[in-house]
């Protein structure tokens, strides 16, 4: 107990740190959205909700909360499409290679995310690797346009992001007695349909957790759909930063950025409610 | 229901022969059992005929067909698992229905079925429990009901019973074998407790690395080993150095220290054949030894101490020529002291033959 109230001690430099870093900036960024905007830089005195109202009332922001979430559940579909097979093959393999392959799935996030993004010019470009492989493949006639869109977007955004679904789920099926995926084919269920059949309800507290987190992440980023959307993909954090940075109508920004804030804290406590309830 | 056979199979992990040139023959309806220390590769015999394992060389035939390359799903055989591996999100029910289901049965029959084989392990009020709201012997009929509800060429069993305690063990042992009966279901069950393999099979193959060395009823298997391998991991056994001195009827077997000393002693059955004057060994069963002369052969020991087993009483002796002989008494008899020299006998049909060779594995 008293150990325990000394490592408490020990945090304190810490949690000082992140206040500083997180939660004053956050206390600011609320007050602004409490304020009415008067003209670019400045704002009116007298706190007030009328931001939000005025929010929730245009039809505009619903759209983008409506778009930029439809975005996170493309980035989750894809990522689960693409994260299952490799999580359960990480999770079943016999390799000696296997701490390797883990490094070279989180080998992504340990990237700086500018670097990560600009890795893809040279291959999603219109005379890019992709392309090139397309075109000499006979698949396409035209180069198409990968990059500076919302493909450019979604494909940024799955490769930053994948690798959190895959650890969560590989975890979760690492706990799965491999017998009893052998249950289920000596009654006769092939490899396809035990996966179905087992693997994945098993692996459902892993889906839930890994799909929310990931749809967190991705209608909260703001480098990716900025860098490969070129300025043409507009989602909360691009219209927010377009709020601040170039009308520097602070008071917008701030309402918008507070909205997708609470979503996506919304979405993370539900989250940890989730994989805590079925773990 | 079909006959399964294992041809000349055999199966290496890396250098290490895990299965070495094995053939085994199981009638139809026949409940068979491989008994072996762990490690002598009775999993992966049983994991050849389920498919999860493919044999290097050799064929596994299920009901006369060569099954060797049939994937696992293909196979219609119905597996036990030690860990009982139930499907922890589906109901007992469910999980009974799980093989009819991925065979795309019609419901109104399946549900027949489930009902039938709950009925037959006695879980038809559970049906609707969870697997963890279960007790280990239970989950194991449950198990065992996941498996026949295929009604499978074969039913095989992985040490089944390892998992659960000694009083649930004997009564699930006779559960299994009465639902064997009921059903006259093809069995190959598989065991390192040679006192389960005598009591459940009709045949018990004993095995040892990788090789079967006998295959007999529990009977013959316990009477008449072909090995010393055999009767020392069936039971206890007694055994004596030998010179095969004649036959005459019984063998008549020279002590090996004092061929002054003569036994009469019977070969294993379709054992091996003994020349004059070739070294061997007898092999004697505790109860089959008595207190005094009664019988023709006999040896004198010392008794090192005395033990209560229950049903009677365990008493060790020290040989002259330096063995021990053990002896099982009568538990309403006088018991001899610790110290006292006694006369030891047996019947010549008591006194089992075996080849020296493989001395040196007993025990
Ligand atoms: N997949 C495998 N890879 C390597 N060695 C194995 C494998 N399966 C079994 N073995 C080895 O083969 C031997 C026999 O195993 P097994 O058939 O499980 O024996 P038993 O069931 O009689 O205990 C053991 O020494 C075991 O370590
Ligand atoms: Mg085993």
């Amino acid at each position: 107990m008293a150990l325990k109230r000394a490592w408490g001690f020990l945090l304190l430099p810490a949690l000082a740190v992140l206040a500083a870093a997180f939660l004053m900036p956050l206390a600011n960024l609320g007050m602004k959205s409490l304020h009415l905007f008067a003209g670019p830089g400045r704002e009116q005195p007298g706190l007030t909700l009328e931001n939000y109202i005025a929010f929730l009332e245009d039809p505009f922001n619903w759209g983008l909360l409506g778009w930029t979430s439809l975005l996170g559940l493309l980035v989750v579909g894809i990522s689960l499409v693409l994260g299952l097979p490799v999580a359960y093959f990480l999770a079943r393999t016999k390799t000696r290679w296997r701490p390797v392959l883990f490094l070279l799935v989180i080998a992504p996030m340990l990237v700086s995310v500018v670097i990560r993004n600009l890795g893809w010019i040279p291959i999603l470009s219109e005379s890019g690797v992709v392309n090139s492989l397309l075109i000499a493949l006979g698949l396409v006639s035209q180069p198409l346009k990968l990059f500076n869109n919302l493909a450019g977007v979604v494909i940024g955004l799955v490769h930053a992001f994948l690798p959190f679904l895959i650890l969560t789920l590989a975890t979760v099926i690492q706990r799965i007695d491999p017998q009893i995926e052998e249950a289920s084919i000596n009654l006769g269920a092939g490899p396809f349909e035990t996966f179905c059949r087992v693997v994945l309800p098993l692996t459902r507290p892993g889906l839930i957790a890994g799909s929310l987190i990931v749809f967190t992440l991705a209608v909260s980023a703001y480098t990716t759909p900025a860098v490969m959307g070129g300025g043409r993909v507009l989602v909360m954090s691009t219209y927010v930063q377009q709020q601040i940075g170039t009308l520097l109508d602070y008071a917008t920004g701030a309402t918008v950025a507070i909205v997708l804030l609470v979503w996506g804290a919304f979405l993370s406590i539900l989250a940890l409610r989730f994989s805590k309830a079925e773990a | 229901m079909a006959e399964v056979e294992l041809r000349r199979v055999s199966k290496a992990y890396g250098a290490t022969e895990v299965v070495r040139d094995l053939s085994l023959e199981i009638k139809d309806g026949e409940f068979l059992t491989l008994l072996g220390a762990s490690g002598s590769g009775k999993t992966t015999c049983l994991r050849m005929v389920a498919g999860f394992v493919i044999p290097d060389s050799g064929q596994v035939m299920l009901g006369g067909r060569d099954a060797t390359r049939l994937p696992a799903w293909r196979r219609n055989t119905g597996m036990v698992f030690q860990s009982y591996a139930l499907f922890p999100h589906l109901s007992v029910a469910e999980n009974v229905a799980y093989g009819l289901t991925v065979r795309r049965t019609p419901k109104p029959e399946i549900a027949a079925r489930v009902a039938e084989v709950l009925r037959l392990v006695r879980l038809e009020e559970f049906k609707d429990r969870k697997p963890a709201q279960l007790s280990g012997g239970q989950k194991q009929r449950v198990a065992l009901a996941r498996a026949v509800a295929i009604r499978p060429e074969v039913l095989l069993l992985d040490e089944p019973l390892s998992a659960l305690d000694l009083k649930l063990r004997g009564e699930l042992q006779a559960e299994i074998r009465r639902i064997q009966q009921t059903l006259g279901i093809t069995t190959l069950f598989v065991t390192h407790d040679q006192g389960e393999a005598l009591g459940i099979s009709d045949r018990v193959a004993v095995m040892r690395e990788g090789k079967i060395l006998q295959v007999d009823t529990p009977v013959a298997l316990y009477q008449r080993p072909a090995s010393s391998y055999v009767a020392n991991f069936v039971g206890t056994t007694n055994f004596i150095d030998g010179i095969v001195l004649d036959q005459n009827g019984p063998f008549r077997i020279g002590h090996a220290r004092d061929q002054t000393q003569v036994f009469t002693a019977i070969a294993g059955e379709n054992g091996p054949s003994f020349a004059k004057g070739e070294p061997c060994l007898l092999c004697i069963r505790p109860e089959n030894v008595r207190l005094g002369a009664m019988h023709p052969n006999r040896i004198e020991a010392k008794v090192i101490h005395v033990t209560y087993g229950g049903q009677h009483w365990v008493a060790d002796c020290d040989r002259a020529d330096g063995g021990i002989m053990t002896l099982n008494l009568p538990a309403q008899s006088g018991i001899p002291k610790p110290g006292e020299v006694v006369t030891l006998s047996w019947a010549a049909e008591h006194g089992v033959l075996l080849k020296i060779e493989d001395r040196s594995h007993g025990a």
